[in-house]
């Protein structure tokens, strides 16, 4: 793997960080299978992509890329709440929905961004860095950044509050939270997330496509899952920054497919490498204990 | 004081299958008052707790917490009134979160919201200390997982958390049922203790006619909906189980025998 | 930048163990952001052509990577290419090769299989487009098209276009396809088919409305063709393609370039920056092609018959 490679790919996993941060709000937190992220990825690229090309500041479009994407989740919240329909139900007709939304908001199905200022550019150059270093710096530092925030706020009164919805509804309401208004406040901010990181992938690959969130569930979850089978803690900082780097290796992963060609692998099987490799990551931790298990068996006998 | 007045609660209104689950509740409970609450299966008696907690909305009459009408309020609007233990002891706990994230959020009860830190090292040694009494060791086990815990302990660490903030009202719903009978006594003296301590007002349900004359200062009898008995003072300081059941089917209009099993599970 | 060059001359010492010492083949990098057959076609026609200008075997290091229809994929390949540092990178289909063009600074950047390189910010200009990029743009001969269905169908009417429009290059098409069907006096109407599944339903929904079907170039329809081929023989309404593959798959008849055509068109202009010139002074060429297919026995079956003029010009007939 060639060091602009392996750059690029600790740049995608990061991104992809935040995904799996509001991934893990929605499943882990909440417990609300929320599927709307396919659209809200899209959502928040293509918001951000569009203003961009209208002349917005970048900063500005990417807040507002995040915010739409957060509006998503509220819908998806809304359609649960008020009308009862099943949570995973509400998350799937707003991702369906959002197909068409994007196609709307970008009045095409492909927003180049390629020759147009991004929230990188006033970066460009800064401290003498190389560009692919710089690249890796600012998302590493919007992930991060992202990441402590969050688990900052799941560490308040209001955090343990919407932790003890997902936990246990009956319980949480008899002291006094409001569940229905966790449940928005967490979609929201898990789609936010999600809308940020479409944002930050369109301005630094230069496009927003109505494709681009397909099968980020799927990608956002692998991650969450590797980052937690590594990583076993009650911290909320370990557990959200897990998240970043489960994101992180299932990038390597696919990198480490991409650059099986000498094995004999051929591109159609990537994903199945991938998911050899996914596997292997989750398998690791459990062989681990397994195996400390037994040492430790052995020493008592 | 909480009083009910006149009050109804009728379930799937105007359907086939409509019941009437309470018809015509009266009952004033003053301060620091401990009332122990029986009746046979299908009573009413859990009904009328989650009526008072806003659970369950009644069809008639008033609920009134000193001489505030909280009639229309939600359960969420009535929670810095109210502390509860359930029967189920997974039901007043988070098994996800740890002991003191469950006694924390016990702690800001009815005042939620604010985006300061969840605990700090003053709640943790209130904690500790509450924790203590219980010599249960759980003080050693802030940072444990709740559903780790067994459920008698997770029953003790509950009942602790209704006592953290102070309530109108208390209600505990059978909240020893479900424990096996060591644990059960362990956690009704427990129960006694705090509420002596506290000075609480408390409505306790139960389904054992021993439990509800040997605990309280008062006991009543629900029947289909209604109060058939009002126990209290002297009257009910001479009571034995046997005078309750006698009681029970002087009161009891229709002379339908009295299903012993039902009353009398954990007597 | 200490840090940097470490790392690069750590990661360099491997991949040149790894990779053995050998003398310097011409390495061309070529992606596409899904495999399906046409696209398929394309990076053939690359290889093609560069064995027949000489680049062969030892002398060719040609690697291949499919995105699987994922974007995030296709940016991981594009940085994975870029790294590599190839002498030529082939990107087929839009997002591949914005990807590409938006990591890669140096290194020349062919396109193919683009639509509207323009629209995509691949390059300013068609002309001289400058800077590293430039390639081949599958916009189709719609006109040509419409003229073929005309001379199957003399008093067509109104056209069925069954198309995804999430993808950039349908949408595209479709609307030449309106804006050159209205000179002509001919309707196109429109159904949409987001998924390779609601093809079959797409095309049922222009039963009864249209005289004639036309498959444009789409990766949603062309992947579940058949469904519109079914419907096309179930309801008697031949079904034309916008790309000649299709034929021999069940329409009627098509004309243009092949994927093929089109890859070895591609391939020139790789060529040609191999021998030193620089991408951005290569203009960015709409695909040229010539090709007529048939399909006799699916003709019959949908109930029209081939005109003998076409016959006789037809340069493939399929049996």
């Amino acid at each position: 793997m060639s060091l602009f490679s392996f750059l690029g790919t600790l740049e995608i996993g990061l991104i992809y960080g935040l995904v799996a941060i509001g991934v893990y709000l929605t499943f882990r937190i909440l417990d609300f299978p929320d599927l709307t992220v396919d659209g809200s990825f899209t959502l928040g690229a293509a918001v951000t992509a569009t203003l961009i090309v209208m002349g917005v500041n970048v900063f500005l479009a990417t807040l507002a890329g995040t915010i739409a994407a957060a509006c998503a989740g509220l819908v998806t919240a809304w359609l649960n709440l008020r009308f009862d329909i099943l949570h995973l139900l509400a998350s799937i007709l707003t991702m369906t929905a959002l197909y068409t939304i994007n196609l709307r908001v970008m009045g095409k199905p492909n927003v180049a961004l390629i020759m147009e200022p991004t929230i990188l550019t006033p970066f460009e150059g800064m401290f003498g860095l190389p560009d692919m270093y710089m690249r890796v710096i600012f998302v590493a530092v919007c992930a991060i950044a992202g990441g402590l925030l969050v688990a900052w706020f799941l560490r308040t009164q209001y955090g343990l509050a919407m932790r003890a919805v997902g936990s246990n509804k009956r319980m949480a309401q008899a002291n006094g939270i409001v569940v229905k208004q966790k449940v928005y406040a967490g979609l929201a901010l898990s789609n936010g997330l999600v809308g940020l990181a479409g944002a930050l992938f369109a301005q630094t690959n230069g496009f927003a496509d109505s494709t681009m969130g397909i099968g980020t569930i799927v990608v956002g979850l692998a991650a969450v899952i590797i980052g937690q089978s590594l990583f076993a803690s009650r911290s909320m900082y370990v557990i959200v920054l897990s998240c970043i780097v489960g994101s992180v290796l299932y990038r390597l992963a696919v990198s480490m497919a991409l650059n099986a060609d000498f094995l004999g692998f051929s591109a159609s099987d990537l994903n199945l490498i991938t998911a050899v490799l996914v596997a292997l990551a989750l398998i690791f931790p459990k062989l681990r204990n397994e195996w400390k298990a037994k040492q430790a068996a052995r020493k008592e006998a | 004081m909480i009083s009910c007045k006149e009050l109804h609660v009728t379930f799937n209104r105007g359907l086939p299958t409509e019941k009437l689950a309470l018809r015509g509740i009266d009952l004033t409970i003053p301060q620091s008052e401990f009332v122990t609450v029986i009746g046979s299966n299908g009573a009413g008696k859990s009904t009328l707790l989650n009526t008072i907690a806003g659970d369950i909305n009644s069809t008639k009459g008033q609920i009134l917490f000193g001489d505030r009408d909280v009639t229309k309020l939600p359960a969420t609007g009535r929670t810095a009134d109210i502390a509860r233990v359930f029967q189920d002891p997974l039901a007043g706990t988070c098994g996800d979160l740890t002991v003191e994230e469950n006694m924390a959020l016990a702690y800001g009860r009815g005042q939620r919201g604010r985006l300061s830190s969840a605990l700090n090292s003053n709640m943790r040694k209130v904690f500790r200390e509450q924790l203590s009494r219980l010599n249960l060791g759980l003080e050693n086990r802030l940072e444990s997982e709740m559903g780790l815990l067994s459920g008698g302990q997770r029953q003790s660490v509950s009942l602790l958390m209704s006592a953290l903030q102070p309530s109108t009202i208390l209600l505990l719903d059978e909240h020893t049922a479900a424990l096996d009978p060591k644990t059960a006594a362990l956690i009704m003296d427990i129960t006694s203790q705090i509420i002596a301590e506290k000075q609480l007002t408390v409505m306790m349900v139960t389904h054992s006619m021993r439990q509800a004359l040997d605990h309280g200062s008062r006991t009543i009898m629900l029947h289909e909906g209604k109060i058939i008995f009002d126990l209290a003072g002297e009257q009910r300081a001479g009571y034995e189980v046997k005078d309750l059941l006698n009681l029970f089917a002087q009161a009891k209009s229709d002379g339908e025998e009295l299903d012993d099993d039902k009353l009398l599970l954990g007597a | 930048m200490k840090l940097h060059s470490i790392l690069k001359s750590t990661l360099l010492a491997a991949a040149v163990i790894s990779t053995g010492l050998q003398a310097n083949p011409v390495y061309v990098a070529t992606t596409a952001i899904v495999e399906h057959p046409a696209l398929d076609a394309v990076r053939d026609g690359v290889k093609s052509v560069l064995e027949e200008s000489g680049y062969t075997g030892d002398e060719l290091k040609f690697t291949y990577e499919s995105a699987q229809g994922q974007p995030a994929i296709a940016a991981q390949i594009a940085r994975k290419m870029v790294g590599d540092e190839p002498d030529v990178i082939v990107a087929i289909a839009t997002p591949s090769a914005q990807a590409a063009v938006s990591v890669s600074r140096n290194i020349p950047v062919v396109f193919s299989a683009v639509t509207d390189p323009i629209g995509a910010k691949l390059v300013p200009t068609l002309t001289q487009p400058g800077g590293n990029v430039t390639g081949l743009s599958d916009m189709v001969n719609v006109e040509q098209h419409l003229a073929l269905i005309k001379e199957f169908v003399p008093n067509v009417k109104t056209i069925g276009v069954p198309y995804n429009p999430g993808e950039a290059n349908s949408v595209s098409s479709v609307a030449a396809l309106k804006v050159a069907a209205e000179k002509m006096g001919i309707k196109i109407i429109e159904s949409a088919a987001p998924k390779s599944s609601d093809v079959m339903i797409a095309t049922k929904q222009l039963v009864g409305k249209v005289d004639a079907i036309y498959c444009p170039i789409d990766n949603t329809i062309i992947s579940a063709v058949e469904s519109v081929i079914k419907v096309g023989i179930d309801a008697q309404i031949p079904v034309f393609a916008g790309d000649t593959d299709t034929v021999a798959r069940g329409a009627v008849a098509a004309v243009g370039y092949n994927y093929f055509d089109l890859g070895r068109q591609t391939g020139d202009i790789v060529v040609r920056i191999l021998k030193g010139e620089k991408a951005g002074d290569i203009d960015v060429k709409l695909a040229q092609g010539t090709d007529l297919f048939v399909n006799p026995k699916m003709a019959a079956r949908m109930g029209v018959e081939i005109p003998p003029a076409v016959l006789t010009r037809a340069t493939k007939v399929i049996k």
